[in-house]
């Protein structure tokens, strides 16, 4: 009778981990899918399916297919919470992928330390993963600059690359992509020895920028930094046109968006100005990504967000390989070493800081748009280490 | 850079205005707050620029139709709105908030319509800046101040030189005696929702060119709320003066306090005038309405 028991136990055992075997690892994914920022948010999820195809069919992750449950967030902090708990709870999720937007991601980090299922997003609001200094998340990941890094990357090319040593700002105080960005430009380029002739902050909802910009123009900066998103960014430049001032405009990515062009009154208004942005789509590396990608949708991705999905895929396989088991305090333990993995991103190389749990060293291009409404890529800069 | 400021302020103001006037006219006919001139406004800017677009109309052309649109749109909301609820004898409240439903329902199709996108007309308007020493004064302004100046100096000409005009002013005066000297309120009401429509679509249009196309547009509806309140609700006069001063105030505070605060500080200072005032400034001229 013992020995059965034995036998039966061995045969319970083999079975469960061929059962096991075959499981699929679960991950979540939390976009919008919905509201006005769905098309980002498809173009997100469309890439982390792509990847996710990709891997099973060379063969999956420690053998087993990647099974990837996308929710939607609507742009709502709670929904994001909601999508986040669904995904942990009930569908036993073992990382969880996204947000990039900053006040989601921030609702979701709490929860997160509760919960010990890793979430690795693109937000830019440093507080996602250190809310007070000193204090780190230890479950929530970034991987994308921050907007230190990208406010401080814009004043470094302002003053090494264009000479420039006298900078205005113009940010709106309640969004913290704009203001963090402001700061941390300004604070960098006063470091370097240039002079801010003026910071302007501005409240939400402000559509007639003339007041802003004829105190901007008093003290002749030669460069002015828009860290905005493409419908104030768009008014600002134009109405700056209109008042004559002939500044070099900076801006930061979301000024790559066609409808900035459109609400700057046309192409011959943006011509000139410089931003940051996380791609240049001309690469060869791209090719094989964009083709593939349209055989599976029928269309080319419209936004770069297509890659963040598409390497947030890449990233946490790459954790739950080197931590050799789906478990979800493994896996998180392996995101914070994550070194030089390649993506296609940045320079293709993708290192974690396991103190910041941001990207290290993770570089930006800097783009130009040209008279005929083109996106021109000017150079790749690397956050500075000072 | 003061006077630079100053002329800011008074481009921006003078937009203010002539939405308040529209704003006015009706409040001073029917005593009604008409939040559905957001509507007007937003279709001024949206019908300009989707005629300009996608039928490939000149601009100007463009213009001129989406104001017709925009005032007919506005008598449209008066006849399915206003019109069933006087006939039932409601209160005048149900009338503010069926135009306010009537600007956000117009709101979320123009949300649902343009995919939530900000875009501009096809082709800038007019070109180029008037400079006199230090002080830029766009020429797209200079023609904007103008067209206003003409709608207000036509609507008093419709009022003051016309039948119709005399009508509406013997309404504002005293409905019901109005009625029994024949004149015909459902006439007198349709037409003044007309000119207050015309006037939000000229508004629109005009707000389209200057800054550009996007669907909360409509929102400066509750600036004119607010340059009415100041000049005295119903005072056409009173309107223009608040428009100005508001405009006035918004790019002072953004220039010389912060801007930041700017929002804070100008409906701090309408606190304050209505405290003092609550008539309004032009609170004797709303006795003699218009």
């Amino acid at each position: 009778m013992k020995r059965f028991a034995v036998i039966l136990a061995i045969l319970l055992v083999a079975f469960g981990s061929i059962a096991h075997a075959n499981e699929p690892i679960v991950i979540g994914f939390i976009t919008a899918l919905t509201g006005s920022t769905s098309l980002w948010g498809t173009q997100e999820a469309n890439g982390a399916m792509l990847r996710a195809e990709e891997i099973n069919a060379a063969g999956g992750v420690l053998g087993r297919p990647l099974k990837l449950i996308v929710y939607d967030h609507k742009g709502s902090p709670q929904e994001g919470v909601l999508a986040y708990r669904r995904l942990v709870d009930e569908d036993k999720a073992v990382a969880v992928l996204g947000t990039h937007f900053s006040n989601i991601s921030l609702a979701i980090a709490p929860v997160a330390e509760q919960k010990k299922v890793p979430v690795l997003g693109q937000a830019v609001e440093p507080k996602v993963t250190i809310p007070a200094p000193g204090k780190l998340n230890k479950y929530h990941f970034l991987a994308q600059p921050s907007c230190i890094e990208q406010g401080q990357m814009m004043a470094r090319f302002a003053f090494e690359e264009l000479g420039a040593r006298k900078a205005a700002v113009l940010a709106d105080k309640s969004n913290s992509y704009s203001i963090s960005q402001a700061e941390h430009f300004a604070e960098y380029f006063k470091r370097r020895g240039g002079e801010v002739t003026d910071f302007v902050e501005y409240a939400a909802g402000t559509v007639d920028y003339r007041a802003h910009l004829t105190q901007i123009k008093a003290g002749s900066p030669e460069v002015i930094f828009l860290p905005q998103y493409a419908q104030p960014g768009g008014m600002q430049v134009k109405q700056a046109k209109e008042l004559g001032i002939e500044a070099t405009f900076l801006g930061s990515n979301s000024l790559s968006d066609p409808p900035f062009v459109a609400a700057a009154g046309g192409a011959e208004n943006v011509a000139g100005l410089y931003f940051l942005f996380n791609v240049n789509w001309s690469e060869p590396k791209f090719e094989a990504f964009i083709n593939n990608y349209e055989a599976k949708y029928g269309e080319k991705p419209v936004t770069y967000h297509s890659l963040f999905g598409y390497d947030d895929v890449t990233l946490i396989c790459e954790a739950i390989k080197n931590a050799g088991a789906a478990e979800p305090e493994a896996i998180r333990t392996a995101i914070e070493g994550l070194t030089d993995v390649p993506i296609m991103l940045g320079d293709g190389k993708f290192t974690m800081d396991a103190e910041t749990h941001r990207t290290r060293n993770m570089p930006s291009w800097i783009m130009q748009w040209n008279e005929a409404g083109e996106i021109v890529p000017v150079q790749l800069v690397y956050p500075p280490a000072d | 850079m003061f006077v630079q400021q100053l002329v800011n302020g008074i481009s921006l103001g003078s937009m203010y205005a002539l939405l308040a006037v529209g704003f006015a006219i009706v409040y001073n006919i029917l005593g009604i707050v008409n939040f559905s001139h957001g509507a007007t406004i937003a279709l001024g800017a949206y019908c300009a620029y989707w005629l300009s677009t996608y039928l490939r109309l000149p601009l100007e052309l463009s213009m001129v139709l989406s104001v017709t649109i925009a005032g007919l749109v506005s008598a449209l909301i008066e006849r399915i709105t206003l019109h069933p609820l006087r006939r039932k004898g409601q209160p005048q409240i149900f009338f503010f908030i069926a135009s306010l439903t009537v600007f956000n329902l117009v709101t979320a199709i123009i949300i649902y319509v343009s995919k939530a996108n900000i875009t501009s007309y096809p082709r800038t308007l007019i070109y180029g800046s008037i400079r006199m020493a230090n002080v830029i004064v766009p020429k797209l302004d200079v023609l904007m101040l103008g067209i206003a100046v003409l709608s207000l100096l036509a609507l008093s000409a419709v009022l003051y030189k016309t039948k119709i005009g005399l009508a509406i002013r013997c309404c504002s005066y005293d409905s019901r005696a109005a009625q029994l000297m024949g004149i015909n309120p459902d006439l007198v009401i349709g037409t003044t929702f007309l000119l207050a429509g015309l006037l939000g679509g000229i508004g629109g249009a005009l707000l389209g060119a200057k800054y550009a196309v996007y669907p909360e547009l409509g929102d400066m509806v509750y600036r004119a709320f607010f340059a009415c309140m100041v000049g005295g609700l119903g005072s056409l006069t009173g309107a223009i003066f608040g428009g100005l001063l508001i405009g006035l105030i918004e790019t002072i505070s953004n220039a010389y306090i912060n801007a930041a605060i700017s929002p804070a500080i100008t409906f701090g200072l309408l606190v304050v005038i209505l405290l003092v005032r609550p008539q309004g400034i032009a609170g004797k001229l709303v006795e003699d309405k218009i």
